[in-house]
């Protein structure tokens, strides 16, 4: 069967299975829902071998018409390129992450739960595969419904307010987007993205609105400040298996659509617009960097400390070169994983502490050490140090900032202070280990002994050795993101 | 067979101590120690064969590395990202000192760490540590230097903090990552410009291109910006509050972070980039200047602070000034010399205050407490006496005569840059503080009587924590010799190739005057201490209440940890806690308020519901009038 279609029906098949046969027995809900996740990360693996030997075979895999309303065509069309691929390997890795660390996590509604969760993981792989605006708005949408759910049932105490909000405000973002597309689709009479690429052609008064409406519905979702008030809430009451997949990959929609949008149907936009995008992603980083500072919810400084990262994408889009497309690329990948690792160790020192208030925690590596330590090495790959993921990314739109500023397009304070946002990030972060990991373990620690479960001990292991495997060695990572970032330069 | 080629072996034994410990130290315990000794005297085998064949005239130059990102992925026409060795005269010493250093401090670290609890989490840091710092020496890639540096300052920080149960402990290693790490923002925007400059980041083809591609301006800006990062490392004057707050870590910690590795890390990455460096005379102003200050600074708070280990870390700071100052100065001879001298004398002083420390059962004391020493540890007295000796540049021993070089530096550059001779009166005074502030700690903690409980009962430490001494007291015998060989010409040649450079000089009367005005000064210190705190002429408290002024500024650190303190806690912090206020207004009233203000506006609307037929027709036939007004307009 075609790889692609394949992916996107694996976790339905498995969603439908979980669904039914746990329903008789909710212990087989687990099993059912790891097996197919591991499937599909099966099943997506082969495709870098195919991708490498021959990078354009897989855009499109596959394509042909769905529907024709009058002269207007909508298509089935898949495809994987080098931008894509890196976000589906991303999404079938953390599932896999995600179910082993719900294992013991939720403890009610297991079937609809893991099912809830494999119906996420097809719409994500459906948004990254899409190449057709009808398709990647129903998948995109799609997303939104187990995310509801999903937040809104296994929950903490405001689940219903978070889940609400996180469902209409995201909402209201899409149909920003949605108008771009009718747009699109009525000034080009077709949704396929290849299509409208090569047709596209309208005034600079049009053009303008739509990238506007496009790059609205987009920031909604990455979130760039000032559209990221549902984060914090959705972060910090969903379940951490499920803020561990909001942070690493439903942000990621955002930033793919950014760049695999907006970005390829309007870069002269982004040229026009530097300046003030540039603030824009500034205002992110340090905004959200400063709020992190201030929380004192562990879990709400990693939400903020999320916001603030992905502003770096945003430079890195801005400096309009290889070496920074190359960079916000690998930051999304990069800010997946270590994401994914913070929340998964804030999760489970807060299942067993009860409590996720730096002020009431103290010395956690003393009494957790293996979640302690975990908490340390994301925290130290969050703030970019050299040999974990988050360093390549950073210095790469470093790299390619200033090369901008060289031509010209970006004025040099924007990278002397997205430079020195390094400084505040390492504030943040080790100012929350000296208080909550380090020190003497209070009252409270004390009481606790560290019991990690092997599916809590397996998933923090494979977010490790990536972490580290993509910083001392980004080689093929980048070779495989450079095939994007060249193809959205030639445009 | 040429060990040369298997270099790359130097930092990966202890990396491999490193995996190894962290995957299987719990269940081995103390028995770490053993693999991680093992792994670094490996490393210390194979640096002894390089160092004799890179004397003997070879090097290793080896380009051909990991590229660790293709051309082609960032589209560049050159290799940038590609990792190769450096292995000549300059990095050879550098990493035989490193190698040697760490093998003396991981055996002493059997006998002082012994009983700790969780001892293999420091054996494994302290391999990673190691292993960082023999990477960055021998890097030919000033990125995969970086790296490596930022490796060495994580390892720091998780030493620092190693005892994080006291709170001290992890707010001190906070302290040093934030400081360094900023400093380290300088060094990166410093990699930024080389690389769209030269588009390279080969140390090599830096030096043979930075010259011919670059203006001087240009120049001088990487060069200040690398520097930046080399200040946070180096800890100089205003980054260097780190410094003496991690004292925190375990004696043997701070001894490596001392001797061989962070702090040394900045300044040897200046002497790696020394015929950058030399083609900017400001670059090289502002380096000496910097030194300068800070070694006059941290000597004056040596002289005032009571705490063991805090004066000892003042004394670090003070000679990395000297260090920075005389590769200012023009003279990478007397910086390296000066700081392979001080690497043997500062492991040796700090294992020896170790010992003290081990003695007394103390993490650091105040050095009023003790006294006496001499007798109860005769061992530890006496190699800390070699040491005191010859770090503070009394005659004729080894720190006198690096001294004497580097004042000899700073007049001969003098000549042609006025604004040197500033730093030659300056540094007469640190001089005069170096040898008081040392012997001032000596006298009071090995000398006269007991005056606690805790120094009545000290005894002598361990052979496995004695021998060590004893054996890098005699190398600091042997160190002053290494000038016998030709030193001068052996680091400052390679310079040359790539830079006009010539080493400072001077004329025989004009050093030997300097020479005599020295070692005058270094005895008048020397006798002024000895009256105070031997003779005890005037006590301390006399002198302390004449100056009084000058006293509180010195003994509050220049309020230096004031300023930042203020700055983090009363401005950055606040300011988020502001931005925090204001973050929860937006989204209850404007974010939510907009959601509020449909709702109402649904609530008005459904009264338009009425059910009534009569109500829709009259809306549709207003609805339509209105249609058809605009219309015909």
């Amino acid at each position: 069967m075609e790889p692609l279609t394949m992916l996107i029906l694996l976790p339905l098949i498995g969603a439908v299975l979980t669904y039914v046969f746990g329903k008789g027995n909710e212990e087989s809900a687990k099993h059912i829902a790891l097996l197919f996740s591991l499937l599909t990360l099966l099943a997506s693996i082969p495709l870098i071998p195919m991708f490498m030997s021959n990078p354009e075979s897989l855009y499109p895999s596959v394509n042909y018409k769905w529907l024709t309303i009058f002269d207007k065509e909508i298509t089935f069309s898949l495809g994987v390129d080098g931008l894509s691929l890196p976000m589906i390997l991303l999404t079938t890795v953390l599932f896999v992450v995600a179910i082993l660390a719900s294992w013991n996590r939720i403890t009610y509604r297991l079937p609809e739960y893991y099912a809830l969760m494999l119906l996420m993981e097809m719409g994500l792989i459906g948004i990254y595969e899409s190449l057709d605006l009808f398709f990647f708005y129903v998948f995109w949408e799609f997303v939104l419904i187990p995310g509801f759910f999903l937040i809104g049932i296994w929950g903490g105490k405001e689940k219903t307010y978070a889940a609400m909000k996180f469902f209409i405000y995201t909402h209201v973002g899409s149909l920003f987007m949605l108008i771009g597309f009718l747009k699109l689709l009525f000034a080009t009479n077709t949704t396929n993205i290849i299509a409208i690429e090569k047709t596209l052609s309208l005034s600079i008064e049009e053009a303008k609105l739509v990238f506007l409406l496009l790059f609205i519905g987009f920031a909604f979702k990455i979130p760039f400040v000032p559209f990221h008030t549902w984060l914090p809430h959705a972060y910090t009451q969903a379940p951490s298996p499920v803020t561990l997949i909001l942070a690493a990959l439903v942000s990621k929609m955002g930033a793919y659509g950014l760049i695999r949008l907006a970005f390829s149907f309007f870069e002269d936009f982004f040229q026009l617009y530097s300046y003030p995008l540039a603030l824009l992603g500034l205002l992110s980083i340090f905004y959200a960097g400063f709020l992190a500072l201030a929380q004192d919810d562990i879990k709400k400084l990693i939400a903020y400390s999320s916001v603030s990262h992905m502003g770096f994408v945003l430079l890195g889009l801005l400096s309009f070169n290889l070496t920074g497309l190359n960079g916000a690329i690998f930051q999304m990948v990069s800010h997946g994983l270590i994401v994914a690792m913070l929340f998964l160790a804030c999760g489970i020192m807060n299942q067993h502490l009860k409590t996720r208030l730096i002020s009431q925690l103290s010395g956690v590596a003393r009494s957790m050490p293996k979640v302690g330590w975990s908490m340390v090495y994301a925290s130290m790959a969050s703030i970019g140090l050299p040999g974990l993921s988050g360093f390549v990314a950073e210095l790469l739109i470093l790299f390619g900032l200033y090369n901008a500023v060289k031509m010209g397009i970006m004025p040099l304070w924007v990278l002397v202070l997205a430079a020195l946002s390094i400084g505040l990030t390492t504030g943040y972060y080790s100012f929350m280990l000296q208080r909550a990991i380090f020190n003497s373990p209070n009252d409270r620690v004390k009481k606790v002994k560290e019991v990690l479960t092997s599916s809590e001990a397996v998933a923090l292991a494979v977010l490790i050795i990536l972490i580290a495997f993509l910083g001392l060695y980004p080689f093929h990572a980048v070779e495989i993101i450079s095939q994007a970032s060249e193809k959205l330069l030639a445009r | 067979m040429s060990a040369l080629e298997y270099a790359w072996l130097i930092p990966t034994f202890p990396a491999v101590a490193f995996v190894l410990i962290t995957l299987f130290g719990s269940r081995w315990g103390e028995r770490s120690g053993i693999v991680a000794v093992l792994f670094t005297a490996l490393s210390f085998i194979l640096s002894v064969f390089v160092i004799i064949e890179v004397l003997s005239g070879k090097e290793l130059t080896y380009e051909n590395g990991i590229t660790w990102i293709s051309k082609e992925s960032v589209g560049f026409a050159e290799e940038i990202f590609k990792f190769g060795l450096l292995i000549d005269k300059l990095a050879a010493v550098m990493l035989f000192v490193v190698a040697f250093g760490s093998l003396i401090i991981m055996i002493y670290s059997l006998g002082y760490m012994h009983g700790d609890e969780t001892v293999h989490r420091y054996y494994a840091e302290m391999s990673l540590f190691i292993s960082s710092m023999l990477l960055l020496v021998i890097s030919r890639n000033i990125l995969l230097l970086f790296i490596a540096w930022e490796l060495v300052g994580l390892c720091s920080y998780l030493l620092i903090g190693y005892w994080y149960k006291y709170s001290t402990a992890a707010s001190a290693a906070k302290k040093a990552i934030i400081v360094t790490r900023v400093a380290d923002i300088g060094f990166m925007l410093g990699l930024v410009l080389l690389y769209n400059w030269l588009h390279t980041l080969d140390i090599v083809e830096i030096f043979e291109r930075a010259p011919k591609e670059l203006t001087e301006e240009q120049i001088t800006i990487v060069s200040l910006l690398l520097f930046i990062g080399a200040m946070g490392k180096s800890s100089q004057v205003p980054l260097h509050v780190w410094l003496p707050d991690a004292m925190e870590g375990p004696t043997t910690v701070s001894a490596l972070i001392h001797a061989v590795t962070m702090v040394k890390a900045g300044v040897y990455m200046v002497a790696r980039m020394y015929p950058l460096y030399v083609l900017s005379d400001t670059a090289m102003l502002v380096v000496a200047y910097i030194g300068a200050i800070t070694a006059f600074m941290a000597a004056s708070m040596g002289l005032v602070r009571i705490d063991i280990k805090r004066i000892v870390a003042y004394s670090t700071m003070s000679h990395l000034g000297f260090i920075a100052l005389a590769l200012g100065s023009g003279s990478i001879a007397a910086g390296m010399y000066h700081l392979i001298n001080h690497s043997m004398f500062k492991a040796l002083l700090f294992l020896a205050t170790g010992s003290v420390l081990h003695a007394v059962h103390a993490r650091s004391i105040d050095i009023r407490k003790l006294g006496g020493l001499w007798k109860k540890m005769p061992i530890t007295a006496i190699t800390a006496l070699v040491a005191i000796v010859s770090l503070s540049g009394l005659p004729p021993f080894g720190g006198f005569w690096s001294k004497d070089e580097i004042l000899a530096a700073i007049k001969a550059s003098a000549m042609h840059e006025p604004a040197y001779i500033y730093l030659y009166y300056l540094t007469m005074v640190t001089a005069f503080l170096s040898v008081a502030y040392l012997f001032r700690w000596y006298f009071i903690v090995f000398l006269g009587k007991p005056k606690s409980k805790e120094a009545e009962h000290a005894h002598e430490s361990p052979a496995i924590m004695t021998v060590p001494l004893i054996v890098l007291a005699a190398c600091s015998f042997i160190v002053p010799t290494v000038k016998l060989f030709g030193y001068d010409e052996v680091v400052s040649d390679w310079v040359g190739e790539y830079a006009p450079y010539h080493l400072p000089h001077l004329t025989e009367d004009e050093h030997e005057k300097i020479a005599v005005i020295s070692a005058i000064i270094a005895v008048i210190s020397f006798l002024t201490v000895f009256a105070v705190y031997y003779l005890k002429v005037v006590s301390s408290e006399t002198i302390v209440r004449t100056f009084k002024p000058i006293h509180t500024l010195v003994n509050n650190k220049y309020y230096f940890d004031h300023a930042y303190n203020y700055f983090a806690e009363r401005i950055v912090y606040v300011f988020s806690l502001l931005l925090d206020v204001l973050e929860r207004l937006y989204d209850k009233y404007i974010v939510d308020g907009i959601a509020k203000v449909t709702l109402m506006f649904g609530d008005v609307i459904k009264k338009l519901q009425t059910g009534k037929i009569q109500d829709y027709v009259t809306l549709i036939f207003l609805g339509l009038s209105v249609l058809l007004i605009i219309l015909s307009i």
